[in-house]
């Protein structure tokens, strides 16, 4: 029984859906089961019988690469356009041209591509869903923080608007390598290096963009807070131009 | 006879798709029916009929569905569908004309006529 289950985790390992994965897992137990049967009528013991029927099933890592490639839950074409999607996101995020509403069309327009690439990449495995909710809560707590700071000016809502923005770069630096490591995960055989090398270009990509978008806003936040705590402005008081 | 791996490799899921013309059927049983068919020509290596059995499922010439036997038993059958019997058809001609071809440059009858 324990060169059975060996053989079966081991052949049913690379597909990701875990009702589909049960259900292989099955059909092929139930092959192995009847195959036995017949060569206990053979004449074989019961012993004898299961591992000559393990033995004619083919090699579990060969049957894994196979199986995976069936039910692999990331055709190429899906991933390929999610890929593309994203990369297109985070350009237009990560655009700063100031000219009217132009900045803002391309945060919104940026993120929601972004979303929708992650959301379709979703389907692939439980990592990269995860990677898709904590997207929106970054965002979320982002968009929050952003919210904070158009309020007038108070030391308190300053605070509350670097805590928030730290949360969500923690946030955002947790779906990252859950992203990354999502990716990587996916495939099997040949693909997994590569996919895997996409990961971590990707978790670099991310985290270069966090450094350039929120340390220059933590430090104006901390160093243009502190200026205009030291003058005397705050608690709801209008603050006049720096200069 | 046995014959190369690869040249089954092409023709197996018609193989399979022709076994299922005939009627439902679960993996062991079809390559039981795949032996004798064809004399025990074509074994197939059991595991690797199913990664086949799957993507034919996938591509909707299959259905599959569970049934349990008198052993209490469960096993997944599998049913030829409408698209499955249109592609098994198609299958069928190109492999006529191919092996047709074939036998035309094997048999030489070009050569034959020239000479």
């Amino acid at each position: 029984m324990q060169r059975r289950d060996e053989f079966l985790d081991k052949a049913c390992s690379g597909i990701r859906d875990r009702r589909t994965r049960l259900g292989v897992r099955e059909e092929l137990s139930s092959h192995i089961d009847d195959k036995a049967e017949d060569y206990v009528l053979y004449g074989c013991s019961a012993e004898e019988a299961e591992d000559k029927a393990i033995s004619d099933m083919s090699d579990a890592t060969k049957l894994m690469r196979e199986l995976a490639e069936v039910h692999s839950f990331f055709p190429l074409k899906r991933f390929k356009n999610s890929l593309v999607l994203f990369a297109v996101g985070f350009i237009m995020v990560s655009l700063y041209i100031d000219v009217g509403i132009f900045d803002e069309v391309c945060a919104v327009v940026g993120n929601m591509a972004m979303l929708v690439a992650c959301f379709n990449l979703a389907g692939c495995n439980r990592l990269l869903f995860a990677a898709f909710a904590l997207s929106v809560a970054g965002y979320a707590a982002m968009t929050a923080g952003w919210a904070i700071s158009s309020f007038p000016y108070s030391a308190e809502g300053a605070a509350l608007n670097v805590a928030v923005i730290i949360v969500g770069v923690i946030i955002s630096c947790i779906r990252m390598y859950v992203f990354g490591y999502g990716i990587a995960q996916f495939s099997q055989g040949k693909a997994a290096e590569r996919a895997r090398r996409i990961g971590w270009i990707y978790l670099f990509a991310c985290a270069l963009i966090c450094v350039t978008c929120f340390v220059p806003d933590i430090i104006w936040l901390t160093f243009e807070g502190g200026w205009r705590m030291l003058n005397g402005y705050g608690n709801g008081v209008a603050v006049p131009e720096r200069g | 006879m046995k014959f190369s791996k690869e040249l089954v490799k092409g023709s197996t899921a018609m193989l399979v798709l022709s076994v299922l013309s005939g009627g439902a059927m679960y993996g062991y049983q079809i390559i039981k029916e795949l032996g004798a068919a064809s004399e025990d020509a074509f074994s197939l290596n059991e595991g690797t009929l199913y990664p086949i059995l799957h993507a034919l499922e996938e591509e909707k010439y299959l259905e599959a569905y569970w049934e349990e036997s008198a052993s209490a038993r469960k096993r997944r059958y599998y049913r030829i569908t409408e698209r499955g019997i249109k592609e098994l058809e198609r299958q069928k001609t190109e492999w006529k004309e191919f092996s047709a071809a074939v036998g035309k440059v094997l048999g030489g009858t070009r050569y034959a006529k020239e000479g």
